[in-house]
């Protein structure tokens, strides 16, 4: 059973301290900012993060002082550059900045989606990212003998995701790349999903079945200041404004909403 | 020798096109319009031979604002689309054979950094992450780096942390040669058995200031031939492909330096 929740704040109920949250989304596409502004106004704080390819969510996060680890294959606001926040917090090791390369990120969510616990993945062994992640290291394949990365499976409490529409029943439809969402809705105990519009039920159609979906939540302009096609393009006046902040994100946020 | 942002942009992306061939499937990451004009460039030279992988569309027949849209406003145009974790598994399967890399720091031994640079224990400046570059030079045939700002910092004798591998790292049993050349604002190096070779001098430079500004040893022989000015047919292919000039937007904007050396 799907739940509907009546707004984005309520989101912040169902997320304890120090709960692992994955952020759906890619760069500047689709990030449920609507949802972490429930979570920064409902005051949860100590937040394992994890954002595969993070711009402005990660941004508002760190600004807002709610992360404690934060997991990511890349930060960057794209055109616009190197994120502020992001680049303040790890100079100043305000949190604890865990690097991975796109390839082992994958492999550890799909290893938790699939119940296992861990994953090879094609990641190069002599990479520092490998040496430095402690979820990353290199076995011999068993059956080749071949030196080989592996990601121990990433544990997710929580997906947030937003997308352009939700039918009745719960089920998710999106236009264009899914990205990493589809996997982190199975990977995640919970999975909570923003919408812009209600669809007409069209199940075969859904680009993530409502048997990975918890609770739905209507928020049109939910993923403002970043795209939902094709309900939304990004707001580049707005990350423009939020690249020459020095990390005053929340400020930019209030002032524009 | 005074040179402009425009000319060191012009002759960077004919380098990088020169080194794609027939059959080459590019994949261009984001915010890097050099090596999305050097890909179109080479697809226009090989009359369509090359494919070019951009932003999750293929083969966009436009010019880069086109490929810089959002591929699902690009219906007509593009004859597929790359979902983003299928463009992993296209690395993974070596349908992509090239991919150009823009790092911080690249060494002696190929080795890329997109990561940080200063020690671990107390780095001077960070970067946004790695994104695929720890995976992609163990799975492409070929990764071609380059760097706009040639200096000993930026191609020191050992990155400061290890993104992406080099040559001599065990475990690669796909073929994958990793950084197979780079090129920069002064030349165009080779890795030949895991050795940076200088193939060509950039006209405005020369073998010592190449020298000078590279932090480990080089083999350049005294007579490397300057690196070919690009030709009509290729500046005509840069006005229709980029007209606006996103690809200086990657160039320092300062007055490059004559036989200097800067760190």
């Amino acid at each position: 059973m799907v739940r509907t929740l009546s707004s984005p704040a309520a989101v912040a109920e169902l997320i304890p301290p120090g709960a692992t949250v994955a952020v759906g989304g890619t760069g500047l596409n689709r990030k449920p900012m609507a949802l972490l502004q429930g979570i920064v106004a409902g005051g949860v704080r100590d937040l394992n993060i994890v954002s595969f390819l993070g711009s402005v969510d990660v941004e508002y996060l760190l600004a807002s002082g709610v992360v404690a680890d934060l997991h990511s294959a890349g930060v960057s606001l794209d055109g616009f550059g190197l994120a502020p926040a992001f680049r303040a917090a790890r100079q100043q090791q305000s949190v604890r900045f865990i690097e991975w390369s796109e390839g082992s990120m994958v492999a550890a969510v799909e290893a938790t989606a699939r119940g296992l616990p861990s994953m090879p993945c094609s990641t190069a062994p002599g990479s520092d990212v490998v040496k430095h992640n402690p979820s990353l290291g290199v076995y011999k394949d068993p059956p080749t003998g071949t030196q080989t990365v592996f990601a121990t499976a990433l544990a997710i409490d929580i997906a947030l995701i937003h997308a352009p529409a939700a039918d009745a029943h719960g089920n998710i439809y999106v236009d264009g790349d899914l990205g990493l969402d589809g996997l982190l809705a199975r990977a995640a105990t919970t999975t909570i999903v923003s919408f812009e519009r209600e669809a007409a039920a069209d199940p075969p159609l859904a680009a993530i079945s409502r048997l990975w979906i918890d609770a739905v939540v209507p928020a049109a302009g939910g993923s403002w200041p970043t795209e939902c096609h094709p309900d939304a393009v990004v707001d580049l006046g707005a990350v423009a404004a939020w690249a020459g902040s020095k990390g005053l994100m929340p400020e930019v946020l209030e002032k524009a909403s | 020798m005074t040179v402009s942002r425009g000319e060191i942009a012009d002759l960077m992306v004919v380098s990088l096109a020169r080194m794609v061939v027939a059959g080459d499937v590019v994949g261009v990451g984001l915010g890097t319009p050099i090596a999305l004009v050097a890909a179109l460039v080479a697809r226009h030279a090989t009359q369509r031979g090359v494919h070019v992988l951009a932003g999750g569309a293929l083969d966009v027949n436009g010019d880069v604002e086109s490929h810089l849209r959002d591929p699902r406003d690009q219906r007509g145009l593009t004859p597929g689309f790359v979902p983003h974790l299928d463009s992993m598994d296209m690395a993974e399967r070596q349908a992509m054979t090239l991919q150009f890399l823009r790092p911080a720091q690249i060494d002696r031994f190929g080795s890329l950094n997109t990561s940080r640079i200063g020690v671990r224990s107390a780095p001077t400046a960070r970067f946004g992450g790695g994104l695929a570059t720890a995976d992609v030079p163990a799975l492409l045939p070929r990764v071609i780096a380059y760097h706009p700002d040639h200096r000993p910092r930026s191609l020191p004798a050992e990155v400061d942390w290890i993104t992406g591998s080099g040559h001599g790292w065990a475990g690669n049993t796909r073929k994958a040669a990793g950084t197979v050349a780079v090129v920069t604002d002064l030349a165009v190096i080779e890795f030949v058995e895991g050795r940076g070779r200088v193939k060509s001098i950039h006209p405005w430079s020369d073998a010592s200031t190449v020298r000078a500004n590279t932090g480990f040893e080089l083999s350049l022989p005294e007579d490397a031939l300057p690196t070919p000015e690009p030709t009509s047919d290729e500046l005509a292919t840069l006005d229709l492909v980029d007209p606006h000039r996103r690809r200086d937007e990657e160039v320092p904007d300062r007055a490059r330096r004559d036989g200097m050396v800067t760190s």
